[in-house]
């Protein structure tokens, strides 16, 4: 069981946004959590990484009870277990796309492997690309570059926020081919969350949360 | 430890992002810093020059005038004397008992800009002045040449020339004197005093040259110091005295000053008066680059948050990829201290470089060694004030991007 939550309740502020009784996703089956916006998508995603604390509930990704952990160490966790791909693909500007990569390293506290980078741009395609600055890279690239982030610390867990949302349908099946083959590569389990209905039909396993 | 290491790079990326804003600010603050030092460093060294030049010198017994301008032209052979005073007077003053040593020094011609100086050996045991190269002086006429004085005009052992009358530089439009031609005697050690930019002679030398009386007269007998033992109608610039006890502080310059035609100075008060006259614009300067430097700080503070503001995206993309709260306060430090650092070692570049230009150009109009290339105490409070104003101008940017709530950062991308 990779991500395994009980009785949950979250929100800002005091003001839930989010209740969900149970919802446990298996090692290796990719889950795609569907709903209007509002409904809770991102919150869900921030408590499973760590970024947000629950307001009660039990939440455990890949058997770490991610609330019990110090501020510190659920950073620590996020970096090193959990890839992240956000609807803006959003890369540092400052550095080119091999120093993202790096960073990401970095922030993981992984040992900077250059080799594993150029592997990684290298399976996505764009090798020739990193020496660039993200600011010349088309949005197709950015997306690579994105989903190279997210894998190039060998996460257990790839979490997309709308991944697909601001691309069009040429775009948006050839970024979710790209989580499915990396994920695969990797050996990570995919959950997506989205109000994107073009994807549907590629998660066998899907939940819908009301809004 | 791990903190630092990818603090470190990101800031630096984030610093090259804006080239012009960083560059603005480093030399803003290199420009504060550069001139705080340049005056530092000028300042100690014209004050350490002069202190030496007046050791062992408690007062300057000369013409009345300004007792200022005494002091300068005597003791740091800087202005034209005040005027002249009988020999008969400055030996009956010198023969006090409240005086240790008087050196008598007769001022009025100069070579190549170079002055010659009348006077006896204890001036050159004052500086510590030994004969380098050649012998002391013997008879009128020979002279000594101070180290700097020898490099700049070429004058060595055996040597003859005319010296002019007047102590301009150049002096060439002032009358010489070419029937009675020096010859250098002998080449003295450098001291780092004003006395190696003198010509040194005995005083009967510059009586010689003046006096009409010395052109058929013959030679009189040696007196006390081997001068011509009859004072007459001889008159020397100014008496160096020092003090046979501090007491003699109190009384002695009242006695001077109540002969009429002459003016007791001292040079650690005249020195003293100098720096407060000269003190309002040291203040102003410190003042101006005092500005420049908070006006640095200030622009890395605006600069840091405005950069806060547009990078939030960023802030969240870092907490997303696993960097502690620590790590992106750390990168926002990091970035002001850096600026910080470049601004420091860009301004002392400037400051020494500047104190040295300084340095070069007064050499040649004041034959004054002033250089760039020493370090003071004080350089290290004003690296200390810039690395201290960085760091405070990035505390609250850096508070602020510890306490940025991910979750909400994350909402708006």
């Amino acid at each position: 069981m990779i991500v395994e939550i009980t009785g949950l309740t979250a929100g800002y502020g005091g003001k839930a946004v989010l209740a969900l009784d149970r919802f446990n996703v298996e090692t290796g089956q990719h889950t795609l959590v569907l709903g209007p916006s509002g409904c809770g998508k991102t919150t869900l995603l921030n408590i499973i990484a760590g970024i947000a604390l629950p307001m009660s509930g039990e939440v455990c990704v890949n058997g770490t009870r991610v609330a019990a952990l110090s501020a510190g160490d659920r950073d620590q966790f996020r970096g090193r277990h959990i890839g992240f791909v956000m609807q803006r693909l959003h890369l540092i500007s400052a550095l080119t796309v091999e120093g993202n990569l790096r960073l990401a390293q970095r922030l993981a506290g992984v040992r900077a492997d250059d080799a594993r980078i150029r592997a990684i741009l290298g399976a996505l395609g764009i090798s020739h690309l990193h020496r660039t600055w993200p600011r010349q890279l088309s949005q197709g690239e950015a997306q690579r570059v994105a989903i190279a982030r997210a894998v190039v610390n060998r996460p257990v867990l790839i979490l997309a926020d709308e991944p697909t949302a601001a691309l069009d349908d040429g775009n948006c099946q050839a970024a979710i081919e790209l989580l499915f083959d990396q994920a695969r590569e990797h050996g990570a389990t995919l959950l997506v969350a989205t109000h994107d209905p073009r994807i549907k039909s590629r998660f066998a396993h899907v939940r819908e949360l009301a809004a | 430890m791990n903190a630092i290491s990818t603090a470190l790079p990101l800031a630096l990326a984030y610093l090259r992002e804006r080239p012009l804003a960083t560059l603005l600010n480093v030399l803003l603050l290199s420009l504060g810093i550069g001139t705080i030092v340049a005056l530092l460093l000028t300042l100690s060294q014209v004050e350490e020059r002069m202190e030496r030049d007046a050791a062992g010198i408690d007062l300057v017994v000369g013409a009345k005038g300004s007792p200022l301008q005494l002091v300068l032209s005597t003791v740091f052979q800087v202005d034209i004397p005040t005027g002249n005073i009988a020999l008969a007077e400055a030996n009956r003053i010198g023969a006090e008992a409240a005086v240790r040593q008087a050196i008598p020094l007769a001022l009025g011609d100069s070579y190549r800009g170079f002055r010659i100086v009348g006077t006896r050996p204890a001036y050159l045991a004052l500086y510590g002045a030994t004969v380098g190269a050649g012998r002391a002086w013997a008879t009128p006429m020979e002279v000594l040449v101070g180290a700097e004085a020898a490099a700049r005009t070429g004058l060595t052992p055996g040597q003859r020339f005319a010296g002019s009358h007047g102590l301009a530089e150049g002096g060439g439009s002032d009358p010489k004197h070419a029937s009675q031609p020096f010859e250098v005697a002998g080449i003295l050690t450098p001291t780092g005093t004003v006395i190696d930019r003198l010509i040194v002679t005995s005083l009967d030398s510059i009586w010689q040259l003046h006096t009409d009386a010395a052109r058929e007269a013959p030679p009189k007998a040696p007196g006390v110091n081997g001068e011509t033992a009859d004072t007459g109608d001889k008159e020397i610039t100014a008496l160096l005295i020092r003090y046979a006890t501090p007491m003699a502080a109190v009384s002695f310059p009242r006695r001077v000053n109540a002969v009429s035609g002459l003016q007791a100075a001292s040079p650690a008060m005249e020195i003293t008066r100098l720096f407060a006259l000269l003190g309002f614009g040291v203040t102003a300067l410190k003042l101006f680059a005092t500005i420049m430097m908070v006006c640095a700080g200030l622009g890395i503070f605006i600069g840091l948050m405005n950069a806060l503001n547009d990078r939030r995206a960023d802030l969240a993309l870092l907490r997303v990829l696993g960097a502690s709260r620590g790590t992106v306060c750390l990168t926002v430090l990091i970035q002001g201290l850096a600026l910080g650092v470049a601004g420091v070692i860009l301004g002392l570049v400037l400051g020494h470089g500047g104190a040295e230009w300084i340095g070069q150009t007064v050499a040649q109009v004041h034959r004054v060694h002033l250089t760039g290339m020493t370090w003071i105490k004080s350089e290290f409070t004003v690296i200390g004030a810039a690395l201290g104003l960085t760091l405070l101008a990035g505390l609250f940017p850096a508070w602020r991007a510890y306490r940025e709530a991910v979750p909400e950062l994350l909402g708006r991308t």
